[in-house]
């Protein structure tokens, strides 16, 4: 049992991006409440720095730690980022924009993809009524008007950043605001009596005694599984990649305010311009591709010269079966793993450090923090998977072995019914709580040439000569908006270039 | 002219039947004066209390609210004993809820109990309507819209709507919807019943009936009430007791009572409000707070809560 003791020294394990946001983030927000956060980390240890992309969720993160943003994004050579641009996935030759805002608006409570259904063979693709795809496809940007009436405020942006800069930021405003941070290899790890961690044990013999552990020790789970013995939920079966093999390049063409993920023969790539570089990267499958292949293939596709040696990692998705256990929550890679398609890695570290400091107690048994925790952690892996398990059967792609293993599989029930709702219907099952809901299923679904065989009855109680004016007339008023902004390098130059500021 | 499944028969009381009549007419593209759309009405029911969600239905149907609302005005929702009130209690002060404000208050001295910074303001778009009247003024609107009466033509029915539960068999049509309190959990909490109604005519109308999608849309439309059902349930045991409680009601009231905390759950229709009140009422307190309460200084702390004992909260 986890009782009656108050929990005021928090100890942080591991200094990459999950230990850094972890320690900045408890240390700024309980810090006046008594709350002591002392990190660990070793300088040997190389972080893996996952999500050189993000979501705009993170925009929140940082402001809640009252971070400059432009002094943020010249210390990390961010970008902004619209959305993800999908390439070859419905079929080859395919492409769209999963974008951080809505298709057009709805109309007397009726969806407007469902307009948009009825005239779909006139009104063009979808993407042309969504204002940060057409400005992404134009690469260009301004931030979101605050004004809700202007098609400028139909959208959210995010970064794409340096991801093994985030966390040296962060470290000096999290150790300027009480963390401690203490420079060692973690060996060990004493347990109480109750089972409970009792201290981490370093290499040089210290304890580091802590009431509550947060373990973003990377994939190994020093504490959460080495320790605890946690156990892991595997689901390879339904995301079979295992692999990613990255590999950054000097940069060719314009600076694109968007992501890139590009379907290949076992897997998929991934492209996001930094202001310095272009971060890529390969995430395969090791039963359909070898090491080798996989390392060819990204190296022969990349836009530029290479600037570090392809780097090869190695993962099983899934999830532990508690991400709070005993005294240790897991953040991070240590708490589970799904691949980076949709940016999500950085959101789940914010996830779990917000629902953390959200439940976390001064003292008394923790049993119903945990299990509240876990249950909304669950959840938001659950949802985050299902999303991403779309992107691999929406498809009608099976030229290699990998797209016909994919195309074929079992999907979970809750999955495969939420599909065959939206082909029949164009209706789109979503949930209040979960990271992805009603555009970016849409996106996927039509991006994926998941097409619905019907549209919503109610769209017919509208004359049709108004549909079809009031599409034209918001496709034009977009890309007009859109063509107005700077382009997004002008905009990075006259904001935020990475040679102008630094972390104070 | 796309979804129209046939003729349409909505059986039940007359605020339940002639609203849902009146949203069918309104919103499924179905014309009552082409395809046949008729009600049968049983017996009235007293009174119904109208929540603020029902807003948006009520002025889309044109129907003038201010006239039902004077004719019986209410103190937000009070018709049984147990019920309680969709009023704020306090307001949230850095992130951290009125609730666990107000307990760390008292583990300094505060004295007064959460129950007395609830608003005593009625929340508006709360109020109870007579039945007769709400109905008449419904049935009004449906019949120019060209609904008819169940009696009036023996037209077999494409699709039954059925408001009450009933032992019945009439499963036989192809579309069959049991809409407001035959499918949502709702028996003996009577003001309850508006927000049944709402809750699955909304349901129905985005599910109504396709061209191509063969029967697809009730499954969605069960999956949907089915959702919901046991968040309702579970504020029934709550407010009226008794029985074996649901692992989600268990888990809610611990959430409650360590961390002062009202469980996010999907398809909740219930404000966090009414699970407060409903909470104080069923005798849980909140006993502790997380610790994000405690980076406010306690003074400053006071002084919020004192503001909000002493005058009331202002909300819209």
């Amino acid at each position: 049992m986890t009782q009656n003791r108050p929990y005021t020294k928090v100890v942080v394990l591991g200094g990459g991006t999950a230990g850094w946001m972890s320690a900045t983030g408890i240390a700024s927000l309980l810090g006046r409440a008594g709350v002591e956060v002392t990190l660990v980390e070793s300088e040997a240890i190389g972080i893996v720095g996952v999500g050189e992309a993000t979501l705009p969720h993170l925009r929140f993160f940082n402001q809640t730690l009252g971070i400059d943003e432009m002094d943020f994004m010249a210390a990390t050579r961010a970008t902004v980022k619209l959305g993800i641009e999908f390439v070859d996935w419905g079929r080859k030759g395919d492409s769209y924009i999963h974008p951080f805002g809505d298709y057009g608006m709805p109309n007397d409570g009726v969806g407007f993809h469902h307009f948009w259904r009825k005239f779909s063979d006139r009104a063009g693709p979808i993407c042309d009524y969504s204002l940060p795809v057409v400005a992404a496809r134009q690469g260009r940007f301004a931030p979101p008007s605050s004004d809700a009436r202007s098609v400028l405020s139909t959208y959210r942006f995010a970064y794409q950043f340096d991801a093994t800069a985030y966390a040296p930021y962060l470290r000096k405003i999290g150790e300027a605001r009480g963390v401690a941070r203490i420079e060692g290899r973690v060996v060990d790890a004493k347990l109480s009596a109750s089972g409970d961690i009792e201290s981490v044990v370093l290499e040089d013999g210290r304890a580091i005694k802590g009431d509550l552990f947060i373990d973003c020790s990377g994939f190994r789970g020093l504490l959460i599984e080495q320790a605890l013995q946690t156990g892991y939920d595997e689901w390879t079966n339904w995301l079979p990649c295992d692999r990613a093999v990255a590999a950054p390049c000097q940069h060719a063409g314009p600076l694109l305010p968007y992501t890139r993920a590009t379907a290949r023969v076992a897997g998929w790539q991934w492209r996001i311009p930094l202001q310095h570089r272009t971060g890529n990267g390969h995430v395969y499958s090791s039963a359909f591709s070898t090491d080798q292949d996989a390392e060819d293939r990204l190296v022969r596709s990349l836009e530029g010269p290479l600037i570090a040696d392809p780097r090869v990692l190695r993962f099983t998705t899934g999830k532990r079966r508690m991400l709070w256990n005993r005294n240790c929550v897991a953040v991070g890679l240590a708490g589970g793993f799904l691949e980076p398609l949709e940016s999500t890695s950085i959101y789940l570290i914010q996830q779990g450090i917000t629902y953390l400091v959200e439940l976390f107690q001064g003292a008394g048994d923790t049993a119903v923090a945990r299990a509240e925790y876990n249950r909304m952690m669950d959840l938001e892996f659950e949802r985050i998977r299902d999303f991403l398990i779309l992107h691999y059967v929406a498809t009608q792609r099976d030229d290699t072995p990998f797209w016909k293993h994919m195309t074929g599989m079992n999907l979970p029930d809750s999955l495969h019914e939420k599909m065959e709702l939206f082909s029949a219907t164009g209706l789109v099952q979503t949930y209040d709580h979960g990271l992805f809901l009603e555009p970016s299923w849409l996106a996927v679904y039509l991006g994926q040439r998941v097409i619905p065989n019907d549209y919503d009855p109610r769209v017919d109680q509208f004359p049709e000569i108004d549909i079809s004016r009031n599409l034209s007339g918001l496709k034009r008023h977009i890309s007009e908006a859109a063509s107005r902004l700077p382009s997004h390098a002008e905009w990075i130059d006259r904001n935020c270039p990475t040679n102008q500021l630094v972390a104070s | 002219m796309s979804g129209n499944p046939g003729p349409v028969l909505v059986r039940g009381d007359p605020v339940s039947s002639w609203l849902t009549a009146c949203a069918i007419a309104r919103f499924t593209g179905v014309d009552p004066s082409q395809v046949s759309v008729r009600v049968e009405a049983s017996h009235p029911s007293k009174s119904v209390f109208v929540r603020p969600e029902m807003d948006r239905l009520h002025r889309s149907l044109g129907l003038d609210v201010s006239t039902l609302r004077g004719a019986q005005s209410a103190q937000g929702w009070r018709a049984g004993p147990k019920l309680v009130s969709m009023s704020p209690f306090g307001a949230s002060l850095s992130g951290a809820s009125f609730q666990n404000l107000w307990s760390r208050a008292r583990s300094h001295g505060e004295r007064r109990s959460l129950s007395e910074f609830q608003s005593r303001k009625t929340t508006p778009g709360t109020f109870f309507v007579p039945a007769d009247a709400y109905g008449g003024a419904l049935e009004r609107i449906a019949r120019r819209a060209g609904v008819g009466d169940g009696n009036a033509e023996c037209v077999e029915p494409a699709m039954v709507i059925q408001t009450e539960p009933s032992d019945e068999r009439s499963d036989l049509t192809a579309n069959r919807r049991n809409i407001g309190t035959a499918v949502l959990p709702i028996q003996g909490l009577g003001d309850l019943r508006a927000m049944a109604l709402d809750l699955s005519i909304r349901a129905l109308i985005a599910t109504w009936p396709r061209h191509r999608a063969q029967g697809l849309e009730q499954t969605e439309y069960e999956r949907r009430l089915t959702c919901a059902a046991p968040v309702i349930a579970d504020m029934r045991a709550l407010v009226l007791g008794g029985g074996d409680r649901s692992p989600s009601l268990n888990h809610r009231i611990s959430v409650w009572r360590e961390l002062g905390r009202i469980t996010p759950v999907d398809d909740d229709p219930f404000t966090a409000a009414e699970w407060i009140g409903a909470l104080l009422q069923a005798g849980h307190q909140p006993e502790g707070y997380p610790k994000l309460v405690e980076a406010i200084p306690l003074d400053t702390l006071r002084q919020h809560i004192d503001a909000h004992a002493s005058c009331e909260v202002q909300h819209g």
